[in-house]
């Protein structure tokens, strides 16, 4: 008995040990595999933001006084604004917008001081770029910000006894990071990535070449092909888990704000059923071009536009919400968001995490029945 | 000594074998001959149990194989050595470790046992210098024979080769003709082939069946190949245009 379970624990560490060569010696995948995490973080994290800066400012002034002066003041102190431009006619604003040459344009109202302080009123025209109405919004959300804080600076010197000043405080993400955001996303794009594509395409790979028939064919059982390909894909995910980790808290500044035991825990559970849907696709098609088109149309795009990782998932119409919950990525993403950024109690994130397990279970049991042990 | 009874095997609609019979002796190397779709590599995967059979049965020696479960399959698998038509070499691994391979899976040999043996298997096939080459370095005859190599390793009792010359020049194919063959008569293996080169047929062909639109059509060896009359066997055999004249 003992000197059987060390020839089926020796043939299980060999099969290993061939799955993790076979990684090893292909030098490019390997490369793509541990580097793809840090760029994905640093595109993500950097380069993909909502935050707008540097924005191209122009003036238009005709009333020069005072109160307009300070206001052009407080634009070209605040760090995201770069004043370039003062306008001496408003025909001058449109070859700036047409040239891409400005982002925002003021525009005061003649006798603007006079305006405020005698009728309280006084115009003021905020004009932005709407070809890209998502950065026009957030640059005219910036400068609303930048006219409210003076109007109350106004206020808070006259004579109005009450006054009713608004503080915003954003819980989990005070400083407003993108990165809070894309973090738990790019940990799942690159975890389904990494397990279900490349373990359906080295699986595939071997019925290609046709080593998948001498291993049917040799004595060693099915289930050990499985197992063995698993393995490897496992250790690197958790090598990119911790890279993942380790970036988002030393370059990105997002804290593990809940319990790293639980976080481990449901990027198990997820690399689970990223593995077994990578096995689900090598059992499904017969070229490793088939094998990568299936993981990347039916896998990585849902979890890039429906996951919630991008856009949010109550902004779509029903029927992409309901589809939504068929991706594993979807509930991945929600259950991190809850334990690393906002730091809460597994309790909170306990429906995602009962159904990923469910998901995990009974995909794990679909791929093993449809993994076929002979060739047809 | 493998027996097959009977076996049919169908996809679908498509009825590919139609109760083959035949006997592979041991010591001697078994053909299956046939056009391309004729159904000889089903029946060669079917041997080997990676089809499953509609009906009949198959026999290694005194065991039925067909109706092992996957456990009991394990054993008599040890004995089982193929080479493929694509080689099969693990092209992440050198050429000896590609021999070692299955020493190091299904034997409790120690590295350096599994190493001598690699390499006394190699140098069997005339492989040597080579052994820290990957096989995208090697030529295909090169190929072949290192999966050879692999093949007789674990000293099977069975080897099955499909299609062992696609690819390969002629001279190079007759080597590895003769390669199985020799290995076949020294070990007193039971070999099956699975081919539609002409010149196998002649070197090596010590049984030979011959299976057109998945039947068992004829049965003979290479003195009786060229001179039998059957119709569908002599459009398959003298099919060329050397075939031909040597028959005139």
């Amino acid at each position: 008995m003992g000197i059987k379970n060390n020839l089926q624990l020796k043939e299980f560490v060999s099969f290993v040990r061939k799955e993790f060569y076979h990684i090893i010696r292909d030098r490019r995948t390997m490369l793509i595999l541990l580097v793809m995490p840090v760029i994905q973080i640093i595109l993500f994290g950097f380069a993909i933001s909502t935050e707008v800066q540097n924005i191209r400012l122009a003036v238009y002034d005709p009333s020069n006084d005072i109160s307009s002066r300070k206001i052009i003041d407080k634009f070209a102190a605040n760090e995201y604004f770069d004043l370039l431009y003062r306008l001496e006619s408003l025909a001058e604003a449109d070859p700036l917008f047409k040239e891409n040459k400005a982002d925002l344009l003021l525009v005061f109202s003649a006798k603007f001081n006079d305006n405020l302080y005698n009728s309280g009123k006084a115009s003021l025209q905020l004009i932005a770029d709407g070809a890209d109405p998502n950065t026009a919004t957030i640059i005219t959300g910036y400068a609303s910000n930048i006219l409210a804080a003076y109007q109350q600076e106004i206020i808070a010197n006259g004579e109005i006894p009450y006054q009713i000043v608004p503080e915003s405080k954003l819980l989990y993400n005070p400083s407003m990071k993108s990165a809070y955001n894309f973090v738990p996303g790019v940990m799942g794009l690159i975890l389904m990535l990494i397990c279900a594509m490349m373990t359906s395409i080295s699986i595939v790979r071997e019925k290609e070449q046709g080593t998948m028939e001498l291993l049917l064919a040799s004595p060693v059982k099915p289930l050990l092909i499985i197992l063995s390909k698993a393995v490897p894909y496992l250790t690197l995910s958790a090598v990119n888990l911790t890279t993942i980790l380790l970036l988002s808290i030393y370059l990105l500044e997002v804290p593990v704000a809940g319990s790293l035991f639980w976080l481990t825990t449901i990027s198990l559970v997820f690399i689970l059923v990223a593995l077994s849907l990578g096995l689900l696709i090598s059992s499904l098609v017969r070229t490793q071009v088939a094998a990568m088109l299936a993981s990347g149309m039916v896998l990585m795009m849902p979890v890039v536009v429906l996951s919630g990782m991008v856009f949010p998932i109550e902004n779509m119409p029903l029927p992409l919400q309901w589809f939504s919950t068929l991706l594993p990525a979807r509930w991945y993403i929600a259950a991190i968001r809850k334990v690393m950024i906002e730091g809460l109690d597994i309790a909170y994130a306990a429906k995602e995490l009962g159904i990923l397990a469910i998901m995990a279970v009974v995909l794990i049991i679909i791929s093993l029945k449809k993994f076929k042990y002979r060739l047809e | 000594m493998i027996e097959v009874k009977n076996l049919n095997k169908s996809f679908g609609d498509k009825h590919v074998l139609r109760n083959i019979s035949t006997v592979f002796h041991k010591g001697q190397t078994n053909l299956i001959i046939g056009r391309s779709g004729s159904g000889k590599t089903v029946l060669l995967k079917s041997i080997v149990g990676l089809h499953e059979i509609d009906s009949g049965e198959i026999h290694y020696g005194d065991v039925r194989f067909d109706t092992l479960n996957l456990k009991s399959k394990k054993h008599l698998r040890q004995k089982i050595g193929m080479l493929f038509q694509s080689s099969a070499l693990f092209d992440f691994a050198t050429v000896v470790q590609n021999v070692m391979f299955p020493l190091q899976m299904f034997t409790s040999m120690s590295r350096e046992e599994c190493l001598d043996r690699a390499n006394f298997c190699l140098k069997r096939v005339d492989i040597v210098n080579s052994n820290n080459l990957s096989p995208s370095e090697i030529s295909g005859g090169m190929k072949k024979r290192v999966a050879i190599a692999r093949a007789i390793a674990l000293n099977p009792e069975y080897l099955f080769c499909d299609e062992p010359n696609s690819g390969l020049d002629p001279g190079t194919s007759i080597l590895i003709d003769n390669l199985i063959k020799e290995i076949t008569e020294e070990y007193q293996i039971t070999t099956i082939v699975n081919t539609h080169d002409m010149n196998s047929v002649l070197e090596i062909g010590d049984n030979i069946m011959f299976i057109h639109e998945g039947n068992k059509w004829w049965e003979g060896n290479k003195n009786d190949v060229l001179h039998s009359d059957n119709p569908e066997l002599n459009d398959f055999v003298f099919i060329s245009k050397m075939a031909q004249m040597m028959k005139s």
